[in-house]
C-alpha cells in the first residue's frame, strides 16, 4: 500500500492520503538469508578474520588489496566491533566477526530470448574471495525480493489525475525513516550508480 | 502519468527495504547474533553494510 499525498491538500495523517495498492511482492527477510549463507556449508569459504596482505619485492613490502576482507575499511570495521567488548551472554571463546554485505539492484534479463526481465534485489558477501562471487555456480548470490512492476489501470486515470501535483522529492515513510535512524551510522555505505561509482577499498 | 509511476517506484523500493529491515534485522546490526557456522565453529556476527549499488527506479 503506497499512499499517494496531493500537495495542494493537507491530510490528518500520512494514513489518510489515497492509496496505491501494489500486489506481488516476493521477499525473503535480511536476518533469514544471512541465517542461512552462514550455517550453510558454502560459509566454510568465507574470510571472517580481515588481514593485510603485503606482497614482498627484494626492495620494498607493498600493501596489496584485493578483496573486501584485505581492505582498511574492513579492518577498521573489525577493531570498532572488537573496541566495543564481548556480549554478556558469549562464551570467552566465541569468535566475533563481521559479515560485509554487498547489496546490488537492478533490472536482469532472465533468458537469451524475448524481453523477459526481473527487477530485484540481490546480495554478496565481502568475505568471499570475489572470483568465487563471480562463478555463477557459487551460488554467491543471494536473492533478497523481486520487485513487481508498478502499472495504472486506464479506467482509474481520472481518479489519480486528482492527486496531482506529487511532493517534488520522495517522501520518506515514518516507518522507514525510524529503522535507518535505528542502523547506526556506517562510515562504509557507500551508493554508487552507473554515472557514480565510489566504493571505499583500502585507504 | 510518468510522474505518478516515478513517485510510486520510488516509494516501493522504500516499502520493500521496510520488509527487509526489520527490527529483527536492526537488532542484529547492533548487537550481533550467534550463528553455528557451516565450518562448525560458533560465532557472534555482526552484519555490516559496505556497498549498495542500484539502478535508480525513475523509467
Amino acid at each position: 500500500m503506497i499512499h499517494v499525498p496531493n500537495v495542494n491538500h493537507k491530510y490528518a495523517s500520512e494514513s489518510a492520503s489515497p492509496q496505491f495498492l501494489v500486489s506481488g511482492i516476493l521477499y525473503r527477510p535480511l536476518l533469514e538469508v544471512i541465517k542461512a549463507a552462514c550455517q550453510s556449508s558454502k560459509s566454510e569459504a568465507y574470510h571472517w578474520v580481515p588481514f593485510k596482505l603485503i606482497h614482498q619485492t627484494p626492495s620494498a613490502h607493498l600493501r596489496a588489496y584485493t578483496d573486501i576482507y584485505n581492505s582498511e575499511a574492513m579492518l577498521e570495521e573489525d577493531a570498532k566491533i572488537r573496541a566495543k567488548g564481548r556480549h554478556p551472554d558469549d562464551n570467552p571463546d566465541t569468535e566475533i566477526a563481521i559479515l560485509a554485505m554487498l547489496f546490488w539492484s537492478d533490472s536482469t534479463h532472465l533468458t537469451n530470448f524475448g524481453t523477459a526481465s526481473v527487477w530485484l534485489i540481490y546480495l554478496y558477501f565481502g568475505n568471499l574471495l570475489k572470483y568465487a562471487c563471480g562463478r555463477p555456480n557459487a551460488h554467491a548470490a543471494h536473492h533478497l525480493a523481486y520487485i513487481p512492476s508498478v502499472s495504472i489501470d486506464p479506467d482509474l486515470y481520472a481518479h489519480w489525475q486528482d492527486c496531482l501535483p506529487l511532493p517534488s522529492s520522495p517522501t520518506l515513510s515514518k516507518t522507514f525513516t525510524k529503522r535507518l535512524i535505528k542502523l547506526q551510522q556506517c562510515p562504509n555505505f557507500c551508493v554508487s550508480s552507473r554515472s557514480n561509482l565510489c566504493k571505499r577499498y583500502g585507504v | 502519468m510518468p510522474e505518478l509511476l516515478r513517485f510510486l517506484k520510488i516509494e516501493l523500493m522504500q516499502k520493500i527495504w521496510c520488509l527487509m529491515l526489520d527490527d529483527a534485522f536492526v537488532d542484529a546490526y547492533r548487537h550481533g547474533m550467534l550463528i553455528t557456522c557451516g565450518d562448525g565453529v560458533k560465532r557472534r556476527i555482526f552484519p555490516q553494510i559496505f556497498t549498495y549499488a542500484a539502478d535508480y527506479p525513475k523509467k
